[in-house]
């Protein structure tokens, strides 16, 4: 490994940890993001509700929405 | 070994345009199957020797997920060999890895079952499925793959995992929108966060 390479941190997880979701266990895995993604996760938890509602919305009324990608 | 390992799934496909379909799909059926979707990807541009990181994912992951249908000329006239490169690497792991590399599992995915034959014919015996450039179809491989190691649970059929996708896949220009991002400007990172939180059902 490169001495400029920053070696991962690692640990071993709990049975209980294990039986996460996989979500959870992502987010911990991935412990160097260094991409792009740095919208915090809240917002990102936001979006997602709020999407899954004006989904739901839009079905109930028959509106479709702006931005849902046509089939 | 972090015990992360046995969900690990590592992704080894080509990373264009052309095959986003296919990889966004089966980023997509790795987490909705209950496992950890891995790739180089992930690290970004950070700067890091790509080969390094691809052999560490290889380490942590006890799955792989190998395409290898786009092993054809370039402009060139050259293949492109990345893909069987890191296959190879994982089948070695297997072979002379420690104990619990050596229960690595394997699925090799092309457009046609036998295509392989023509330019590597020495993998005959792996798990080879054909998605035959449909990310559908990809998405069904993936899922009866795996279906076959997710312990005591069983895994819906890969036309229900497909509906999920398309359901996902119809809300990902409104998630994009309301993080003020384009569609095309998505990360994997981005993209990961959208799937799983998306399979959490929050309402």
């Amino acid at each position: 490994m490169p001495a400029t390479q920053k070696k991962p941190v690692t640990r071993n997880l709990t049975q209980a940890e294990i039986d996460e979701p996989p979500e959870e266990l992502w987010t911990r895995v991935i412990q160097e993001p260094v991409g792009k993604g740095t919208i915090p996760i809240a917002e990102i938890r936001r979006a997602v509700r709020e999407v899954k509602k004006e989904m739901r919305d839009a079905e109930k009324s028959g509106i479709p929405l702006k931005w849902l990608k046509k089939k | 070994m972090d015990a992360s390992y046995n969900k690990n799934v590592f992704i080894n496909c080509p990373f264009n345009e052309g095959y986003d379909p296919i990889f966004y799909a089966i980023v997509f059926a790795v987490a909705d199957c209950g496992f950890t979707p891995r790739c180089a990807l992930e690290m970004g541009d950070s700067g890091h020797n790509r080969f390094d990181n691809i052999k560490r994912l290889i380490e942590e992951s006890k799955f792989g997920v190998h395409d290898i249908s786009r092993t054809e000329l370039d402009n060139n006239d050259l293949p492109r060999f990345n893909m069987p490169l890191e296959l190879g690497v994982f089948i070695g792991a297997r072979k002379f890895g420690s104990s619990l590399h050596k229960k690595k599992k394997i699925l090799i995915l092309d457009t046609h079952k036998y295509r392989y034959q023509k330019f590597m014919s020495d993998i005959a015996g792996q798990d080879i499925r054909s998605h035959a450039n449909q990310a559908s179809q990809a998405i069904t491989c993936i899922r009866d793959f795996l279906n076959d190691f997710a312990g005591q649970k069983t895994i819906p059929g890969g036309k229900n995992v497909n509906n999920r996708y398309e359901q996902f896949q119809q809300a990902l220009p409104g998630l994009c929108h309301k993080v003020k991002m384009q569609v095309e400007e998505k990360t994997y990172n981005d993209y990961c966060r959208f799937v799983f939180e998306w399979m959490k059902g929050a309402d």
